[in-house]
């Protein structure tokens, strides 16, 4: 597993990093006494600093892939590669440990720690780590990320204290106050307003070039997925569009294929 | 404050309703469990101070009974009817010679104990139990543990009862007959054949202890207690038979009639001699109850155990276990007891208050499991969403089994302690009222008709203790089921 900083090396250099690598990923359900494949084969790859919507309809099987990609849920068949490490058969520890060091969560409907304030909910996953975090770095580094989402008069405010916006704005510090290589987005403006819906796309988007973050959302709103400059469009379970910066980006990922170049 | 601290501490502050609920339950079952327990424990120390003080001494020693039973003060039986004849202590001089002999061993005494029915009219008849004692050693055994309220105690030799005050006044009440000092009243005994005896009242008493279960005891002189008892009496069993007396008991009716006919040892002219009758002379050969005193003695026979007194600082369970094993060694038919297994029956009223109050205490604790339980489930499931977001973002499953341990301990500390303050507040209240017995039968665990209930420190440890256990037991399937939340849960709280 490479660090953020070597990925941002790698970057800089030009190089492409591929993060994240699905290889005929397929997704069984059972539903009652029958069974419903929800991802029927997917393949792709996404690549450091990318800024992906993965678009489609309800069913479509969006979530049911980011599940995977977040290290939450397990494919039926199929692999799933984050950050050159193969998810399928990794221990229950091992696997919280990628989550914990290699991805943030932004969720729909916030999600939120009710009994903790701003800050609290911003700090709490530097403290599942092993490692107990510097005090004054960590306090200067929560500050700016509040700062950065615009919250800094709301720092101690409780989650039902503030609107459905301002606590996106918290979940999105919150997924990268690890300094995490992926940020997952599951539909994240579900739950807002269209104008707050925008400006809560626009921060992620900022974030993505000031930090080189690779967010990953899902969303069904076409004015959004238009934003991304990588969209993979779903359709029961299947990928029908795969674009990378305008270009068709198939099975291979863009790093093998600039090996091969 | 760690986080985890926080998040639980916030938890039950934002989860009023069941903190209230769960710390309501741990209190309530506190409260009663060291309110339960003190009242056991006071009545059991007010019946330990009563039986040492007023019956049974520190230690009881006597042959065990049928199928090993363990000797009693109430010999077989208690307050009623002894038709199952008690066995005596084997040896008893030298066993008496023994056990005064025993380092740590201040006073030694022997007592009978012995069932009998005092007939007043032909409508009214009460059995009355008796101990028989050895009144010297009984005397200093327990100087001071009779109130007589009538006439005097049985001196040594004397023939008569100590009349209870309870079985008195009932007869008092119920016959219109006194009991009073002096009196003559007819005693019936069924030891071996029904036997009747009619004995004067010595006087009337009552144990100065309040204990409920003696208030139907009397006395009685040692030698009437063992006749009424169909026991060897000392003087029978001391007379030595010779052969020839013997042969003649053995005898057939014919040669006895042979042995009184005019050619037998009966003579026309019997060589007597006579003598004037006269009040000093009457006196001295019936009023000589020296030979009745000699075989009422300690030493005399029968007796159905022996109470001992240890020396001040010296532990009975120590000599009890000495002796035990020194009776084993030397193939004695003794065993030692303490004052518990000597109250027989009545410390077993304890025994059943304390094993009913344990059932209790088993319910009581079940259905606290269970609400609790419930109350968790319903509380986690609410939590889903949060425990899958924790989960998501790196929170091992050790971290939110904490979380949730953090909560149940924190409620059955913060619960226990407030159910421990209100029995405490009532237990003050009512060692200051007194808390009257509202049955008889609860006088006996009360040690008497009113109580005055102290906390015990160790029952509210041991309460404290099995409240914390109810917490987490109650917690164990509520955290698994928390703990089996997988982190998709956060996505699929929309």
């Amino acid at each position: 597993m490479r660090s953020h900083l070597e990925s941002l090396e790698d970057a800089k250099k030009g190089h492409i990093v591929t993060l994240v690598e699905l290889n005929d990923v397929r997704k069984v359900y059972p539903l009652g006494k029958t069974e419903v494949e929800a991802v029927k084969g997917v393949s792709f790859c996404i690549e450091q600093g990318d800024f992906v919507s993965i678009a489609g309809p309800s069913g479509s099987g969006k979530s049911t892939i980011l599940n995977m990609i977040g290290c939450i849920d397990v494919p039926t068949a199929g692999t799933v590669t984050i950050d050159g490490r193969k998810t399928g058969g990794l221990k229950d520890r091992d696997i919280t440990r990628l989550r914990h060091e290699v991805i943030g969560f932004i969720f729909q409907s916030f999600n939120l720690i009710p009994v903790l304030d701003v800050y609290e909910n911003i700090e709490f996953p530097l403290l599942l780590g092993k490692q107990k975090p510097d005090k004054k770095a960590t306090r200067e580094w929560i500050d700016y990320l509040i700062a950065e989402v615009g919250l800094s008069q709301w720092r101690k405010h409780k989650p039902n204290e503030l609107s459905g916006g301002q606590r996106q704005r918290v979940a999105i510090a919150r997924a990268l106050v690890t300094k995490p290589k992926i940020v997952l987005a599951d539909e994240p403006t579900a739950n807002l307003d269209s104008k707050t819906g925008e400006q809560i796309i626009e921060l992620m988007k900022k974030i993505n070039r000031e930090m080189d973050t690779t967010f990953i959302f899902s969303t069904h709103d076409q004015k959004i997925v238009t934003i991304a400059d990588h969209i993979i469009r779903l359709m029961d379970g299947n990928v029908i569009e795969n674009l990378r910066k305008g270009v068709n980006a198939d099975a291979m990922c863009a790093s093998a294929q600039a090996q091969e170049e | 404050m760690p986080v985890i601290l926080s998040i639980a501490f916030r938890n039950l502050r934002e989860h009023r309703l069941k903190t209230v609920i769960i710390a309501s339950l741990i209190a309530l079952g506190m409260f009663l469990l060291v309110l339960g327990n003190s009242i056991i424990d006071t009545g059991k120390a007010g019946i330990h101070e009563s039986f040492v003080r007023s019956f049974s001494g520190d230690i009881l020693v006597g042959p065990p009974g049928k199928d090993n039973a363990k000797p009693s003060l109430f010999g077989g039986g208690f307050g009623g009817p002894n038709m199952e004849p008690t066995k005596t202590v084997p040896d008893y001089k030298n066993t008496y010679e023994y056990l005064k002999a025993v380092p740590g061993v201040e006073v030694v005494d022997p007592q009978v104990y012995g069932a009998a029915q005092i007939e007043l009219t032909e409508d009214w008849r009460a059995f009355v139990g008796f101990f028989g004692v050895d009144i010297a050693a009984y005397s200093a055994m327990f100087p001071d543990n009779l109130e007589i309220l009538q006439g005097h105690f049985l001196a040594e030799g004397e023939e008569g009862v100590m009349i209870p005050e309870k079985v008195y006044l009932e007869a008092l009440e119920k016959t219109k007959v006194d009991m009073k000092p002096g009196e003559k009243i007819k005693l019936m005994g069924f030891g071996g054949g029904t036997k009747i005896k009619f004995l004067p009242v010595a006087g009337v008493f009552r144990f100065k202890s309040s204990n409920t279960a003696l208030r139907d005891i009397g006395f009685m002189d040692i030698s009437s207690l063992r006749y009424l008892q169909g026991m060897v009496v000392g003087a029978v069993s001391q007379i030595k038979i010779d052969d020839t007396a013997q042969n003649l008991m053995d005898s057939d009716i014919a040669s006895l009639d042979s042995f009184f006919d005019d050619d037998g040892v009966v003579s026309e002219a019997p060589g007597t001699t006579t003598k004037s009758l006269s009040q000093a002379s009457l006196d001295n050969i019936l009023g000589d109850t020296s030979n009745r005193a000699e075989l009422v003695k300690a030493d005399a026979g029968a007796w159905h155990y022996i109470l001992l007194r240890t020396k001040d600082g010296v532990d009975p369970a120590a000599v009890i276990k000495d002796l035990n094993a020194d009776f084993k060694s030397r193939n004695m038919d003794l065993v030692a007891l303490d004052w518990e297994g000597a109250a027989g029956v009545v410390a077993s009223f304890v025994v059943a208050a304390q094993t009913f109050f344990l059932i209790l205490v088993i319910i009581i604790s079940i259905v606290s499991v269970i609400v609790i339980m419930n109350t968790m489930v319903v509380s986690i499931i609410e939590r889903t969403a949060e425990i899958g977001t924790m989960r998501a973002l790196g929170a091992n499953k050790s971290y939110i089994r904490k979380i949730f341990m953090t909560e149940t301990f924190t409620l059955s500390v913060v619960g226990g302690l407030i159910g421990l303050v209100l029995a405490g507040i009532l237990l003050f209240v009512l060692n200051r009222t007194g808390l009257p017995a509202p049955h008889s039968l609860f006088e006996i665990i009360f040690g008497g008709k009113i109580m005055h209930p102290v906390l015990s420190w160790v029952s509210a440890a041991q309460a404290l203790g099995i409240m914390l256990l109810v917490g987490i037991v109650s917690s164990l399937y509520p955290t698994m089921v928390a703990l089996r939340i997988q982190p998709v849960k956060a996505m699929q709280s929309n």
